[in-house]
């Protein structure tokens, strides 16, 4: 009976606001740009079409760069024999991360 | 991230392909004792990235810079030696290559911002300009039981695991918040969630992707993933996207996947997880 007359009224009046505020923020342009706020919370999948496939592996294609074409040696062993054969200094690329990885 | 600025210029290319034997080596984590010792001989500087010259037996050649003038002044000094001598590497060296096990098969790794950059006072500077378009990249190995599993329909947890590990790394991010993967008559879908423990940055892409075999051997693997990314990390120049994103920058990034051909120089450096070979173990059973 306590609960009848008295919370379930207030319950009422919650969920019509809560319905309300969410109706606010689908229609006001500030609202639901708020409302999707990006990659720190989980959005609805949109899906990659065929056509953007296609457009993003051709530009992320690492042998169109520059240096993917230089024909390097991995091994300064290598290197050196290579050198000796053929007469040329070696140019070293050193680093504590390697030059053909990461950006 | 030095490639981007020296290795751009074609006649610096050229020069380099044709007239050097170019060597690009990991220094900050395990080198052979013999090749240690012959940084020392050299007289090598170290340091985080350095192109420095040397002939085969041990002369060292600074090098003055990093364009065309500076690397035709080392020409210039450069007197081949008569017969130099080159050890080969110790048993015990020649073990700790890092080398991938037989049958293992290597996606190239790139990634990109594709849109929503905003320039720092900084990086409106030409030369940065340049790293920040410059594309990520590294390779990850699929095991032969996993490349296997692939070929019989089957997207392997291990390394579905191992390739969304790597694209947390790219992204400053500690771990996948969720992974929702179908693979359909060889096309890959599905959409990946993950957050920064203070839940302020993170990313979520969509994928695509396609699968391939011949006679039971994988013959395509290429994925594309595309999404939102906010960086809430400080930059830690670590990545070209360190330098693209600045902190609670939202940007739209992108990672594909792709097989390589093994026999390509770009597929025989190991994956930049690989620091050391005691890495091995832990990164083909992630």
């Amino acid at each position: 009976m306590l609960l009848r007359n008295h919370v379930v009224p207030h319950l009422a009046w919650l969920t019509a606001a809560v319905v309300f505020c969410a109706a606010c923020m689908a229609v006001h342009p500030t609202l639901a740009a708020d409302k999707s706020v990006g990659p720190d919370k989980e959005q609805a999948s949109t899906g990659i079409s065929l056509t953007e496939f296609q457009k993003l592996h051709k530009q992320l294609q690492i042998k169109d760069q520059p240096w993917a074409a230089i024909p390097w040696q991995l091994s300064i062993t290598e290197a050196r024999k290579v050198a000796a054969k053929e007469n040329k200094p070696i140019l070293l690329f050193t680093g504590n991360g390697h030059l053909l990885a990461c950006g | 991230m030095g490639r981007a600025l020296i290795l751009s210029d074609p006649k610096v290319v050229n020069l380099i392909s044709t007239r050097f034997v170019p060597c690009a080596v990991r220094t900050g984590w395990y080198l052979a004792p013999e090749e240690s010792k012959f940084l020392k001989q050299i007289e090598h500087p170290g340091g985080t990235f350095r192109m420095y010259a040397c002939t085969a037996g041990g002369k060292g050649l600074p090098v003055s810079g990093s364009n065309l003038a500076a690397l035709e002044t080392v020409l210039g000094k450069f007197k081949p030696e008569a017969n130099p001598k080159v050890p080969a590497l110790s048993e015990k060296s020649q073990d700790s290559v890092v080398e991938p096990p037989p049958g293992t098969e290597v996606l190239y790794v790139v990634w990109n911002v594709l849109d929503g950059l905003k320039l720092l006072p900084l990086e409106k500077h030409p030369a940065y300009g340049k790293l920040q378009r410059e594309p990520g990249f590294d390779r990850l190995w699929i095991r032969k039981d996993e490349a296997q599993a692939l070929t019989k329909g089957e997207f392997p947890e291990s390394l579905k695991k191992r390739m969304f590990t790597k694209v947390n790394q790219i992204f400053f991010v500690p771990e996948t918040k969720k992974l929702a993967v179908t693979l359909d008559k060889g096309r890959l879908s599905g959409v990946v969630h993950a957050e920064t423990k203070s839940g302020k940055g993170g990313y979520q892409m969509d994928f695509l992707g396609f699968v391939e075999t011949k006679a039971g051997k994988l013959t395509r693997f290429d994925m594309v993933a595309k999404g939102a990314w906010r960086n809430d990390q400080v930059s830690a120049y670590a990545s070209n996207l360190a330098w693209a994103s600045n902190k609670g920058q939202k940007v739209t990034v992108a990672v594909s996947f792709t097989l390589a051909d093994p026999n390509d120089v770009l597929a025989k450096t190991p994956p930049s997880a690989l620091n050391v070979p005691q890495a091995m173990a832990g990164y083909l059973n992630p």
